[in-house]
């Protein structure tokens, strides 16, 4: 059996638990918002441009957390748009290297060397913000900026990072350096500071499995962890941006103000 | 819960462990060992997921199961 297939194997698996985690601690927590009487917003009463200024807002530019400073900003920036981006070129890796394989992107042309590169300045975006968050997370231990902390999902994540890129290392290591290699950036200046000590064949496979394992296991986790916040809190701001469900909420909780309390008289 | 909250929570379950036992078949090949294997652990997520949806406590609703008239959107 391949490591890939073995991958294949576990995928649905933990995807499974990500989907569990989502119903159980987003969708079971948004039934209570929308209550049991519940629909769809008619096509026609969506309003579009609310809808992309609250995804661009809330999103894009993140400029909610903007509000709590420059450093929260681009740490928050560097981790959603590195991973965001790094899952993008994952996908597309898979798709154009192993599904639908084509010339441009066989092993050292410029369409494989492209979603390399790609791979790489992401994972490296996403390290950058992950090394400020446990740095910054250590320094306001204990105080009020604490709060906004997730630790344990930084830890998580950095190590699904740093195993991605010690595999990287080890794989260009064993293999004889091409011309346009220097556009793998980091893997590729791993490759060249370990070449001396190659090949490594056992190593590169348990760091690969690794890698697949820690990196499947934290999309299971986001379900299950602060980390669930990065499909809550941009649902929430998107519902809210509807006029259609806030005077839906507005006419709710009027409803409830103007109710006789029971006892009353 | 509300019936198409549900549907979307089945919906979106669903399709994406097809799409994956669908890649996973483009990769392994079909009806081969591995396919067999990719194909156990898609049915037991469905079985846990069964399991858990079963289990979730349902949603405290209160005051909201009154309310004249709630809208909500993906």
């Amino acid at each position: 059996m391949t490591l890939m297939a073995l991958f294949w194997i576990l995928i649905p698996l933990f995807i499974g638990a990500l989907f569990i985690g989502l119903y159980r601690n987003l969708f079971s927590k948004l039934a209570v918002i929308f209550g049991a009487s519940g629909r769809f917003i008619p096509l026609g009463a969506v309003d579009a441009a609310a809808l992309a200024q609250a995804y661009a807002d809330e999103v894009v530019v993140q400029r909610r957390i903007r509000l709590r400073g420059r450093l929260p900003w681009t740490r928050h920036m560097l981790i959603s748009w590195g991973f965001s981006v790094l899952f993008v070129f994952d996908i597309l890796t898979a798709l154009l290297t192993k599904y639908l394989p084509s010339e441009p992107f066989m092993t050292g042309n410029a369409g494989w060397l492209f979603l390399k590169f790609g791979l790489n300045v992401s994972g490296m975006v996403l390290l950058v913000g992950l090394l400020i968050a446990l740095v910054r997370g250590a320094m306001t231990a204990g105080t009020d900026e604490a709060k906004f902390n997730d630790t344990p999902g930084t830890i998580f994540l950095l190590l699904v990072v740093l195993t991605g890129f010690i595999a990287q290392g080890l794989h260009f290591a064993n293999v004889p350096a091409q011309p346009g290699f220097g556009w793998i950036l980091l893997g590729y200046w791993m490759g060249e500071a370990l070449r001396g000590w190659a090949p490594y064949t056992g190593s590169y496979s348990f760091f690969w499995m690794t890698h697949a394992v820690l990196a499947s296991g934290f999309l299971a986790y986001l379900g299950w962890s602060r980390m669930i916040h990065v499909f809550a809190a941009p649902l929430g701001r998107i519902f809210y941006s509807q006029p259609a469900i806030r005077e839906a909420k507005v006419r709710t909780v009027m409803e409830g103000l103007l109710k006789p309390r029971v006892g009353s008289r | 819960m509300p019936r198409g909250l549900r549907r979307f929570a089945w919906w979106s379950f669903l399709v994406t462990e097809a799409g994956l036992v669908a890649a996973a078949t483009a990769y392994v090949g079909f009806a081969t060992r591995d396919f067999w294997l990719v194909l156990v652990s898609a049915v037991v997520a469905t079985m846990a997921y069964v399991v858990a949806v079963r289990r979730t406590p349902p949603p405290a609703l209160g005051e909201a199961t009154r309310a004249s008239q709630r809208w909500y959107w993906f």
